[in-house]
């Protein structure tokens, strides 16, 4: 079930909230309520998927349990345990996720037959499989310990967080659940949630509908593009995915604060970085979490030899690539981040001074090309757009502009109509600008929620959730559910 | 904490006002006609592709053949099809993905179907059938694509006009308070014939046919640069599949298009002719024959009228008491598809006007 539909917004949300708190005195009927409610979630639209969640919860739930029940000196024991669960997670995230590219590479590499996987990718499925991987771990490293199924469940198939994160760690969620005082109807938390929900909505119908159209034409549309046009591509969809992904963050966070539980901030300005680890801070916060605190920390992390540190960085932006999507242009945007990473830790240590506008000012062009890679759906797409914003593709200028410069004699320019340059998507030129003094001069909508107060004024983002609500007629996946 | 309390319905009252009074207004209204019985006053063209499927599987045994096709097919018209109980199943932009889901589904639902018309054009390897899932003009009936209607429904009751179509809505309303009754342009036959009547635009061409012919509307051109050849045809060959292992009589044709339309189709409409050819014969209407180069046979450079439907038919069912221009409709074949397209050529050679 997406979150910017109608049955969700009016049906579902309020029928688990009614059941959440009406069932709120018997704790195991409100948990078991909202385990089943979620498990709708998740198989409103493609039951077929079903299944799988409840194995993968009912496996990681088992070797959890296990792990944390045997005792110290069985470590050898503990340790295979875990690594068989963490395996089988990714086993499971390999077949749905990669078993396609891998198959198509060898194809392509021995000239093989061999037939790709049919079927869609089960939704979530990196989210729920790293999500029980961290718990996997923590129990491992006793930090987390859960002996009812139920709780367990309802910890790992929450539905705010199920099927585009953030992902969360087992302490940080489930002590919420057990806490009595949150199963209480609070109308402050119902509020901010409320409010938090209708700027997700917002962000994500209006805003992040709107910069899609313009990219779509770009990327997918003939092309070659000219240099404004390649840029207003581009723009577009560093914007759109911002707006996409943190406005379904805002979602997540407002449902889950209706119910009484905080989930971790994902999403803290990141177009106002000003280097890429400050990015990664910023972005998505809770994978880059999970990236340091098991991939990049276990492998060694800062603490290693320079040439390591840098081998590690690489390493994590890899995964991180790959995470991200299976296809060749997901893992050249992971090593892009990668060799930034290793660039900027130099460049750290030879002592290289840089002022902060020149910082941003860089940081937020190789974010926004690297998107180009993330975009495209073929290495061409990518090219296309790149080779317009570093313009092989010529200049053109609106045709109103050629009495005043029209003593420019170069191949390269060229005066056109102004409709013909942009291609439909002449409205870009006034939302880019606007959208960049918003992301780096506006409050975010986290620090919004936390200052959330009870006046008029919020009820005005109220109205611009109900205009969202009013255009929900073109429903859009959100960009991360294909993750 | 009673502040937040009286907020909080505040809040809820806007957003369910809001929303609810949308719903109020579209379940009144039903601009798309997707619970209207009666189409005499529908202002705004209907979701046809939804409204007719919908339909058909309400009544499985009406009818044994269908016409499918976009909007140009309109003009076929189906009680000239002698021997069937046939439908137009036409509606705005229909594609071969949609029409090859609607068959499979009519197929699933128990319909017997003993002869299906598919007219294609150039639009049929050119437009994104996934666009036609963000439109309700065109969204297809739910179960088509395996889903239940009630959230479709949901969504479609429970959102804004666009502005332009509030308008068209809205002057429609006016034109029925104010003016007499009879005076609508077009009358949707959404339960019978399938079919959209014009009779009163085609009074009014009638009326002065030089001053039709000669309207600058028909110097319109429109070059699109999409192209999903691939695509279409991976889909045609799965219709022309499932017609033969049901048993259908499956009848592909190429519109009759405008001769500006076809101008505009350059290389490409070429290369899906040749691509159909290896599926299926076909017959071919298209080209600078009599018909397509006389304004007079068209609404605009899309829409060809009822009288050449009947062209249309009488080719494809020898229908010996009409008489069909000797250029107009050709059978097309693997074997006779170069000639063919080099016949084409020629008649562009010796007949079309330079390229504006």
């Amino acid at each position: 079930m997406l979150f910017n539909s109608h049955e969700y917004l009016f049906l579902f949300l309020p029928g688990a909230l009614i059941l959440w708190f009406l069932f709120r005195r018997w704790g195991f009927l409100s948990g078991l309520g909202l385990v089943i409610a979620s498990f709708f979630f998740y198989g409103y639209g493609k039951i077929a998927h079903v299944p799988l969640l409840m194995g993968s919860v009912l496996l990681n739930f088992s070797v959890g349990r296990i792990v944390t029940g045997l005792p110290g000196h069985q470590e050898r024991k503990r340790k295979a345990l875990l690594t068989a669960g963490i395996a089988a997670n990714l086993v499971l995230l390999g077949y749905f996720k990669y078993f396609n590219f891998f198959v198509t590479n060898l194809n392509v590499l021995f000239n093989t037959g061999m037939e790709v996987r049919q079927g869609t990718l089960p939704l979530g499925i990196s989210f729920f499989s790293f999500t029980q991987i961290a718990f996997l771990v923590d129990c491992y490293r006793r930090s987390a310990q859960e002996d009812h199924l139920i709780s367990y469940g309802l910890w790992a198939t929450f539905f705010p967080y199920l099927l585009s994160g953030p992902i969360v760690r087992y302490s940080e969620v489930m002590p919420q659940f057990k806490e009595r005082v949150k199963k209480a109807l609070n109308y402050r938390n119902l509020s901010a949630g409320l409010y938090l929900l209708s700027i997700g909505l917002f962000k994500k119908v209006v805003i992040a509908g709107r910069f899609s159209e313009w990219a779509s034409a770009g990327f997918d549309g003939p092309g070659p593009l000219n240099f404004f046009y390649a840029w207003a591509t581009s723009l577009s969809y560093t914007f759109q995915i911002y707006f996409d992904f943190s406005g379904y963050t805002d979602m997540a966070l407002g449902a889950a604060l209706m119910f009484n539980i905080r989930l971790p901030v994902n999403f803290n300005s990141p177009y106002k970085a000003l280097d890429v680890q400050d990015f990664w801070r910023r972005w998505h916060i809770s994978l880059g979490r999970f990236l340091r605190d098991y991939v990049y920390i276990p492998l060694g992390g800062n603490r290693a030899k320079e040439g390591r540190a840098y081998f590690n960085l690489m390493v994590v932006f890899l995964v991180c690539g790959l995470w991200h999507g299976a296809g060749w242009t997901f893992i050249f945007w992971g090593f892009l981040y990668g060799a930034a990473a290793v660039i900027l830790r130099f460049w750290r240590k030879i002592g290289g001074p840089m002022p902060d506008f020149l910082a941003w000012f860089l940081t937020f062009n190789f974010v926004n090309a690297a998107w180009v890679f993330f975009r495209a759906r073929t290495w061409e797409d990518a090219l296309k757009v790149l080779s317009g914003m570093f313009g092989l593709n010529g200049f053109s200028l609106p045709d109103s502009w050629s009495g005043a410069l029209g003593f420019i004699q170069v191949p390269q320019i060229q005066f056109l109509p102004w409709k013909e340059i942009m291609r439909g998507s002449r409205d870009a030129y006034v939302w880019i600008p606007l959208a960049v003094f918003v992301c780096l001069y506006f409050k975010n909508s986290n620090q919004m929620a936390e200052e959330f107060k009870a006046d008029w004024k919020s009820l005005f983002w109220i109205a611009a959730g109900a205009y969202a609500a009013l255009h929900m007629y073109k429903v859009d996946e959100f960009l991360y559910f294909n993750f | 904490m009673e502040r937040c309390r009286k907020w909080f319905f505040w809040a809820l009252g806007i957003l369910l006002g809001t929303v609810g009074l949308a719903g109020l207004t579209n379940f009144i209204v039903d601009p798309y006609g997707l619970l209207r019985k009666d189409f005499t006053y529908q202002f705004i063209e209907p979701d046809k592709n939804f409204i007719k499927i919908r339909f058909i599987t309400q009544n499985p045994d009406r009818y044994d053949s269908f016409v499918f096709g976009s909007s140009r097919v309109n003009s076929i018209d189906v009680r000239k099809i002698q021997g069937y109980k046939c439908y137009n199943v036409h509606y705005n932009g229909g594609l071969p993905r949609d029409h090859l889901d609607n068959i499979r589904y009519l197929l699933k639902k128990g319909v017997k179907i003993k002869l299906i018309l598919l007219g294609l054009d150039d639009l049929s390897f050119r437009d994104d059938p996934d666009a036609h899932l963000h439109q309700p003009l065109r969204y297809p009936y739910p179960p088509v694509l395996n889903q239940h209607p009630f959230p479709y429904y949901l969504r479609y009751f429970f959102s804004s006009l666009d502005w332009k179509i509030m308008q068209e809505v809205l002057n429609g309303y006016k034109k029925m308070l104010f003016k007499k009754s009879g005076d609508h342009p077009v009358f949707y036959d959404m339960f019978d014939t399938g079919q959209m009547f014009s009779y009163q635009i085609d009074r009014q061409i009638e009326d002065n046919p030089e001053k039709h012919r000669n309207d600058p509307k028909f110097l319109k051109h429109n070059i699109i640069p999409r192209n999903r050849l691939k695509e279409a045809i991976k889909e045609l060959r799965e219709i022309v599949r499932l017609a033969e292992a049901h048993q259908v009589r499956l009848v592909l044709f190429i519109n009759p298009l405008h001769k500006n339309v076809f101008l505009d189709c350059g290389v490409d409409f070429e290369r899906y002719k040749r691509a159909l050819s290896h599926l299926s014969g076909f017959y071919d209407f298209s080209g600078l024959n009599s018909v397509t180069t006389d304004n007079i046979n068209y609404y605009e450079t899309s829409h060809y009228r009822p009288k050449v439907g009947d062209l249309v038919i009488a080719r494809i069912f020898n229908q010996r008491n009409i008489q069909v221009p000797e250029d107009f409709g050709q059978w097309v074949t693997a074997e006779n598809i170069d000639h063919h397209l080099e016949t084409l050529r020629q008649q562009v050679i010796r007949g079309a006007k330079p390229y504006p």
